[in-house]
């Protein structure tokens, strides 16, 4: 997993981008589907959550004297269904209301989704900004002896 | 370990001092939304400073955990204080990797006399 040894350390990065990249995707995902009534098991959308769990690097525990082994990423460790309940609303119309007119929408709230997405898109850029500080500190040791 | 060649090999372990430490913070930042993820420190200055000292080899850098407590979710990583982190021990690598460069023009000099 972990690009080339000596230089590099990019996959860590990498994974930090893939996994926040997942969590703007649900949350993208949890926006369209907030007036979603009908979903595949007839019952309304539930909002999706992406779990991430920490990926250890074990080939570099050798590298020092210490209590743990080095972080090596991130990973996803699941998506899962919020178990809060459904927004009802009362709206005899709707072709999904029950007998006494209720109509049960996801329990997608926006404003939290768009702070999630925020959040995200911030951490994202937190993991490109380390990718390129290990790509610049990469390319400084390739000077070395240089005819300079 | 004295001399030219003794200098490259302590600035080589300086330099990969510093590149562990940059990948500890690209974990630690890879990890800011990990719930109950602690923040890892590498810590290597005072055992280089001690080393330069006595003249002998520098003890491996040791991984530290930061258990000060963090957000309610048990993470303590801050993206800030790790970006600062990264462009500290980016710096840091880049002027060891200059120093090298230095030290290897002198040496290649002195074996070809140009």
């Amino acid at each position: 997993m972990s690009g080339v040894s000596g230089l590099g350390g990019f996959g860590v990065s990498a994974s930090g981008l893939r996994a926040e990249r997942m969590r703007m995707e649900v949350a993208a995902s949890n926006i369209a589907n907030a007036e979603t009534t009908r979903g595949p098991e007839g019952t309304p959308y539930r909002r999706r959550l992406v779990v991430f769990s920490e990926q250890l690097d074990q080939t570099l525990g050798a590298g020092g004297a210490g209590r743990r082994d080095l972080p090596g990423g991130v990973q996803i460790a699941s998506i899962e269904q919020d178990p809060s309940p459904f927004r009802t609303v009362h709206d005899p119309g709707h072709p999904d209301a029950n007998a006494d007119g209720i109509v049960e929408l996801p329990n997608v709230d926006i404003a939290m989704e768009m702070v999630d997405l925020a959040s995200a898109a911030r951490a994202y850029e937190a993991n490109l900004t380390a990718l390129r500080s290990l790509k610049t500190a990469a390319e400084s040791a390739l000077t070395i002896g240089g005819n300079a | 370990m004295s001399g030219m060649s003794g200098d490259l090999t302590r600035l080589r372990s300086f330099m990969d001092a510093a590149h562990l430490r940059q990948r500890a913070i690209a974990g630690n930042m890879s990890n800011a939304n990990t719930p109950g993820y602690q923040r890892v420190e590498v810590r290597f200055e005072e055992a280089f400073r001690a080393a330069l000292a006595e003249g002998d080899a520098p003890a491996p850098p040791r991984l530290e955990v930061d258990e000060t407590p963090g957000r309610p979710d048990g993470n303590n990583v801050m993206l800030e204080n790790e970006l600062v982190d990264m462009n500290d021990a980016t710096l840091l690598y880049r002027s060891l990797a200059q120093a090298a460069s230095v030290r290897a023009g002198i040496l290649r000099s002195a074996i070809t006399g140009h």
